[in-house]
C-alpha cells in the first residue's frame, strides 16, 4: 500500500482527527509517525513502544480536538511532543536516564497539560475494568444505548425482553451498577 | 400520574431529550436540591466517561488498521533512523487551555431528597413482616428485651430473615428489611442465648442487599460455616429451598428454579416456584448441594408461585465491594462445603443454628 500524503491544511487535519477520517489519520502516520518511531527506538525502546506512544498521542489529540482544545503549534509538533513526554514518562518509571536525544522541534506540555493526559488515561482505564466487572448482558447492554444509540425497543427484542420497559429498567439497574463500580474503583486507584 | 423515577430523569436532561420546559423545571429542581445535583453530577461525568471509552475505542482500533497497513511507513521511518543525529531544538511552552470534559452542574440550595431512593413496585412485594397488630404480644414474649432497652417500647416492630457470611459476625439480609431500623437484633427463637444485637453496617439499595454486623457482648462466634456462595449460576429446575421467619419458628419450603431472570426479566434475579411469605425475605436460596445460590427478595403480588432470589454472583460482587470499601481485613467469604454429603434433614438441621431472625424496630 502507498501512502500518498497529499496537502492539507492545519484545520483540515484537526477536523479529520475529529472525525476519525481514514484519510488524515493516514496522512498523520506518514508524516508524523517516523519522527516517534526515531526518538522512541534511539532513546532505549523498542518498534513497538514507539507505535503505543504514537498511538497514545493520536488519542489524546482526538480527545482534546473533541473538547475543543485550539492547538498553539502545528499537529506534527503536537503529537511529536506528546510522544516525547509520555516516553520520557515511561522512561522514569523504568528509573532509566530520562533525557532524550531530539531531532524534531517540540513543545513542553504544561503540568496541567500533562495531568490532564493522566487524569483520561486513568479514566479510560477505570471505565473499561468497570464494564468488564459489571459483567454481561449489563455493559452489552449499556453499550447498545449509550454508545451506538440502538432504541429500547431494539434492545428489548435483541436480549429478549417481553417489552421496553423491562429493558429500560434492567438498563438503570446496569447503570446504576455501573456507578458504583466506576466510582469506587476510580477512587481506590487515586489511593 | 408521574411515575418517573430520579435516575430517569437525570438521563433525559444529561442526554438532552428534554423540552425547554422540562428542562427549565428540572434545572429548578436541581438548585433547590443538593442530593440530586450531586447525583446528576455523577452520572454526567459516568456517561462523559463511557462516552469517551466509547469514542476512544474505536478510535484506537482504527490506529490500530492503520499501522498493520503501513508497512511502508515503517521502513521509511526506520531507514532514516541512522542518518539522523541529535540537534539542539528550542523549546516552546504550550500555553493552549484544555477545555474540561464535562460541564458540571451547579448545586446552590437545599433539599431533602435521598439518593438512591426508589419506590418499589407495589407487584413486587418486599415481603417484611409487619408485627404492630402483634405489638402486644410480641412485647410481652420479650419483656426482658423491653426492659434492657425501654426506647423500642414505642416503637413498630417487623421481622425478616438473615444469615451469617463470615463466622465472626457479618451477617447477609434484605436492604429493605433494616433500611429504617432504629434497633436491630438477630435471633435464633427460642434460645434465649442466641439473641445478638446487631447495626447496619454496609448496604446497597439497588441491589436490595445490606450486611448487618453483630456487635453484642456476649457473642463470640458463628463457627464455621458449612455452606458457601456458588460460583456458577443455577440452572433452569434445579431443586431449591430456604429456611424463613414467615411465622414466629423457621418454616421450610421448597421448589425449583423456575426462570433465570426476576421481576420484569431482571437479570439480577432468579425465579422460583418456592413458597414466600412476608418474614422470608433475607432468607438463604440453597441447593441440594447445601451451597447458597442466592437471597429471597421478593414474590410477585399477582401471580401465584413466583417469587424472586437475587443471585450468588451478584451477592458475592457486593460483599467484595464492601470489603474493599470498607478495608476489611477480617472478612473473608463463606467457602464451606460440609453440607454437600449431608441428608436434607441433616442439611436443615445444620442451618437452622445459622439461619436467624432479624427482629427490626423502627419509628
Amino acid at each position: 500500500m502507498v501512502v500518498r500524503p497529499l496537502v492539507k491544511s492545519e484545520e483540515e487535519l484537526i477536523d479529520g482527527i475529529r472525525s476519525g477520517d481514514d484519510h488524515v489519520l493516514k496522512l498523520l502516520y506518514a508524516r508524523c509517525y517516523p519522527a516517534v518511531l526515531r526518538l522512541v527506538t534511539q532513546n532505549s525502546g523498542t518498534e513497538t513502544e514507539a507505535e503505543d506512544m504514537f498511538q497514545d498521542a493520536m488519542v489524546v489529540l482526538h480527545r482534546n480536538v473533541g473538547n475543543g482544545m485550539e492547538l498553539s503549534c502545528q499537529v506534527k509538533t503536537y503529537l511529536y511532543s506528546v510522544s516525547r513526554r509520555l516516553w520520557l514518562k515511561e522512561l522514569s518509571k523504568r528509573k532509566h536516564a530520562v533525557r532524550a536525544k531530539d531531532s524534531e522541534m517540540f513543545i513542553e506540555l504544561s503540568a496541567d497539560a500533562q495531568n490532564d493526559i493522566g487524569r483520561s488515561e486513568k479514566q479510560y482505564e477505570v471505565m473499561s475494568e468497570s464494564l468488564s466487572a459489571l459483567g454481561e448482558p449489563c455493559a452489552e447492554l449499556l453499550k447498545q444505548f449509550y454508545l451506538e444509540d440502538h432504541s429500547m425497543t431494539d434492545i428489548a427484542e435483541s436480549f429478549g425482553y417481553t417489552n421496553a420497559d423491562n429493558a429500560k429498567n434492567q438498563k438503570y439497574k446496569c447503570l446504576q451498577r455501573l456507578k458504583k463500580i466506576f466510582f469506587q474503583r476510580l477512587n481506590n486507584s487515586d489511593e | 400520574m408521574n411515575n418517573t423515577t430520579p435516575i430517569e430523569l437525570i438521563e433525559r436532561y444529561l442526554l438532552g431529550r428534554m423540552s425547554d420546559e422540562e428542562r427549565k423545571a428540572f434545572e429548578n429542581r436541581l438548585a433547590d436540591e443538593p442530593l440530586l445535583a450531586q447525583e446528576a453530577e455523577e452520572y454526567a461525568e459516568l456517561l462523559g466517561a463511557l462516552k469517551a471509552f466509547g469514542r476512544e475505542k474505536a478510535f484506537r482500533a482504527k490506529l490500530k488498521s492503520i499501522h498493520k497497513n503501513a508497512d511502508d511507513v515503517r521502513l521509511k521511518a526506520l531507514s532514516h533512523t541512522r542518518t539522523q543525529g541529535m540537534r539542539g531544538l528550542p523549546q516552546l511552552i504550550l500555553t493552549g487551555a484544555v477545555a474540561a470534559s464535562i460541564a458540571l452542574l451547579v448545586m446552590i440550595g437545599a433539599g431533602e431528597w435521598i439518593l438512591g431512593k426508589r419506590e418499589m413496585d407495589p407487584r413486587a412485594e418486599a415481603m417484611v413482616r409487619e408485627m404492630s397488630e402483634l405489638r402486644g404480644k410480641v412485647a410481652q414474649i420479650d419483656s426482658m428485651l423491653l426492659e434492657q432497652n425501654p426506647e423500642i417500647k414505642s416503637m413498630d416492630v417487623s421481622f425478616g430473615t438473615a444469615f451469617p457470611v463470615a463466622s465472626n459476625g457479618y451477617v447477609l439480609t434484605s436492604y429493605h428489611i433494616v433500611k429504617d431500623a432504629q434497633r436491630i437484633w438477630v435471633e435464633l427463637p427460642g434460645d434465649g442465648n442466641s439473641r445478638f444485637r446487631a447495626e447496619l453496617f454496609y448496604s446497597d439499595p439497588t441491589m436490595d442487599l445490606a450486611v448487618l454486623r453483630v456487635y453484642d457482648t456476649n457473642f463470640t462466634s458463628f463457627g464455621v460455616l458449612p455452606y458457601g456462595l456458588a460460583n456458577a449460576p443455577s440452572r433452569l429446575g434445579e431443586f431449591v429451598y430456604t429456611l424463613g421467619y414467615s411465622k414466629q419458628d423457621v418454616v421450610f419450603t421448597e421448589g425449583s428454579i423456575s426462570s433465570m431472570t426476576g421481576f420484569e426479566e431482571d437479570t439480577f434475579a432468579y425465579q422460583i416456584s418456592v413458597p414466600v411469605n412476608p418474614g422470608n425475605s433475607g432468607g438463604p436460596l440453597m441447593n441440594a448441594e447445601g451451597q447458597i445460590l442466592g437471597l429471597i427478595s421478593g414474590k410477585h403480588s399477582q401471580q401465584e408461585g413466583a417469587a424472586f432470589a437475587t443471585k450468588s454472583s451478584h451477592i458475592l460482587s457486593f460483599l467484595n465491594e464492601m470489603k474493599s470499601d470498607s478495608s476489611l481485613t477480617d472478612f473473608s467469604l463463606p467457602k464451606g462445603q460440609t453440607l454437600k454429603w449431608k441428608e436434607r434433614p441433616a442439611q436443615v438441621e445444620k442451618l437452622q443454628e445459622l439461619v436467624f431472625r432479624v427482629r427490626v424496630y423502627s419509628r
